[in-house]
């Protein structure tokens, strides 16, 4: 028995647990019956349930009133080149750091580490500029390429800790048979470390869809908006109120490729979060 | 192995070509070039994108830069209007601090208090854990919209059922100058899952034999929570304060969406300005010395708690 579990006696527990999980949950569905509203049910929200259902209201903002579908793809393809960015170069780099030995291995190591306690912001103006400089604003170049050169440290920190735990005899023995470092990498290495690069892709893949102050400072044309663009220009109107139906269908719209992924990989995600806590 | 330095002896071949690799390198040359290599990507990635933007970031704030025309010497100008003139920026500041002020205590305490409820094997606890921690994986700007809804007077939620149900008049959180800042926090106390699961984990740790140790010395649950859970947890609360205090420094998307600095500056954070000054009054010179002051501002808050944290982190893990 540990003193938490103690404290609260299991009856008093669960009503807390019933309470509290009660009220976490209430603005998800809140939102989802929101979303599901006809224009008129507005006017009464109080009345949590939607009746009729208007189904509808998807394919208005999806498609018709709103072109969401655009935004969904134009986020799909950022994402999943950047979640791919980030995957291959985390493990290629993180490989030279955890099995390689070089001068200055340590201190461009801690070097690297360092890089994490820079608050975006400091580097905000100056990559604005360089990526206008270089013609990039309203491409998404500088939303995928900075994956691809190993700019997230946290990742590679991550799965350097996992290389070190890697066994040296199959390295050693690909060695023997002749196979350079880069072979052994992508032959021996990455097929051992899929649960590490599940990790990586599942927090990358979260940090990108999520992410709204870089494709604030680098897309303005609507049509080339990502979702959370796309959904900020929603309450921008100034018809909000009359709409909030389809506010909160978008809404769903890109929450739910998240609770996908979460479900399919509930393990790993909890297993990322609790290795890293860098979320807050 | 043995194998092969016998064939090594039997046919006198060098040793490089037995290991079957390119002549002329040693094996600790090689294995540095190979290590270069592998590093090369962040190499260039850090000089393109932290290094250099960083340095870049310490020259503009020595400038009046409008993108338009060129960077224009000013010496340390921005600096003294930044200290001596620009009063909004003062506001910002302590903006800033009273959101973390408020902010990091109440989202350690709210994930420890639910990280101790679900820290138990009782029947249905996943269920509990998992609503729990299911707000914390909606995107942030999701999140924000959500609530901008919520907290809307007339078509949000919350207002018209306090006035239908308990006759209570609230306020219009967002654009009220004593509830903006409070509303923005909620937030982050509704996405409080993943600093729970640290303190669960955190929790989990704790040896069981400490409990029995402290239940044989009459300890009371209020001890046993006070000398055993808190005490072994420091770590951890240590490690939610800092990443709590760096993130909190850092807030943007939830205050852009939500209330854009206003009412009356009264949610104008530290970026929320930074961005404001830069990006749409193009004063970026002015802007950099925001960002370089507020990296001095971080690093020297953390410091400060590491300084600090031998006095009341305990290290003595069983």
């Amino acid at each position: 028995m540990t003193a938490s579990e103690q404290w609260w006696s299991e009856r008093r527990r669960y009503i807390a647990l019933f309470g509290l999980s009660a009220v976490w949950l209430m603005p998800v569905v809140l939102l989802v019956a929101t979303s599901l509203k006809t224009q008129a049910q507005l006017y009464d929200p109080t009345r949590i349930l939607p009746s009729p259902i208007a189904w509808e209201n998807y394919w208005t903002v999806l498609v018709e009133a709103f072109p969401f579908a655009r935004y969904v793809m134009n986020s799909l393809i950022v994402s999943v080149l950047s979640v791919i960015g980030d995957v291959l170069s985390s493990a290629f780099i993180a490989y030279g750091f955890a099995q390689l030995r070089f001068p200055g291995r340590r201190i461009l190591f801690l070097i690297m580490l360092s890089t994490m306690m820079f608050p975006f912001a400091v580097r905000m103006i100056p990559l604005f500029l360089i990526f206008k400089e270089m013609g990039w604003i309203n491409t998404y170049l500088p939303l995928i390429i900075p994956s691809y050169l190993g700019t997230h440290a946290f990742f590679i920190f991550l799965l350097h800790q996992f290389f070190l735990g890697i066994p040296k005899a199959p390295l050693e023995s690909a060695r023997i048979d002749g196979a350079n470092e880069l072979q052994i990498w992508w032959m021996v290495v990455l097929p051992l470390s899929k649960p590490a690069l599940a990790v990586v892709a599942i927090l990358a893949f979260e940090q990108s869809w999520g992410d709204f102050l870089s494709p604030l400072l680098y897309i303005n044309d609507t049509s080339k908006y990502t979702l959370p663009l796309g959904l900020y220009s929603l309450i921008t109107g100034d018809d909000v109120a009359s709409q909030w139906h389809l506010v909160m269908a978008g809404t769903v719209t890109m929450i739910l490729p998240v609770i996908i992924i979460f479900a399919l990989a509930q393990r790993f995600f909890v297993r990322g979060i609790t290795m890293s806590g860098m979320k807050g | 192995m043995a194998e092969i330095s016998l064939l090594r002896k039997v046919t006198h071949a060098p040793r490089h070509r037995a290991e079957g690799r390119s002549p002329g390198l040693s094996n600790t040359t090689r294995e540095a070039l190979w290590g270069y290599f592998f590093i090369a990507p962040w190499i260039i990635g850090f000089l393109l994108f932290s290094l250099g933007p960083i340095l870049a970031t310490m020259y503009l704030s020595l400038t009046h830069y409008d993108v338009v025309s060129a960077p224009r010497w000013a010496g340390l100008d921005n600096f003294s209007r930044m200290f001596f003139e620009d009063k909004e920026y003062w506001k910002t500041l302590a903006v800033t601090v009273e959101y973390s002020a408020i902010r990091v205590p109440l989202c350690i305490a709210v994930g420890l208090v639910l990280a101790m409820l679900i820290n138990t094997q009782a029947r249905g606890i996943s269920i509990f854990r998992l609503a729990l921690y299911l707000p914390a994986i909606v995107p942030l700007v999701a999140a924000s919209i959500l609530w901008l809804w919520l907290l809307n007077p007339q078509y949000g939620f919350i207002n018209p059922t306090l006035r239908d149900t308990f006759g209570v008049i609230a306020p219009n959180w967002l654009r009220d100058e004593n509830f903006a800042l409070l509303a923005i926090i909620s937030l982050s106390v509704w996405q409080i899952g993943h600093t729970m699961m640290i303190f669960l984990a955190g929790l989990q740790e704790i040896p069981r034999e400490l409990y029995e140790a402290a239940e044989l010395d009459g300890a009371s649950a209020f001890q046993k929570t006070r000398f055993v859970t808190l005490s072994m947890l420091t770590p951890t609360i240590y490690f939610n304060l800092i990443i709590g205090i760096i993130n909190s420094f850092q807030a943007f998307a939830a205050v852009f969406i939500l209330t854009r600095g206003g009412p009356a500056n009264e949610t104008m954070v530290y970026i929320m300005y930074l961005y404001r000054r830069g990006i749409e009054y193009l004063e970026m010179g002015y802007a950099s010395t925001m960002a370089l002051v507020l990296v001095a501002i971080i690093l020297s808050l953390t410091i400060l708690i590491m300084k600090t944290s031998d006095k009341w982190v305990n290290y003595d893990r069983v």
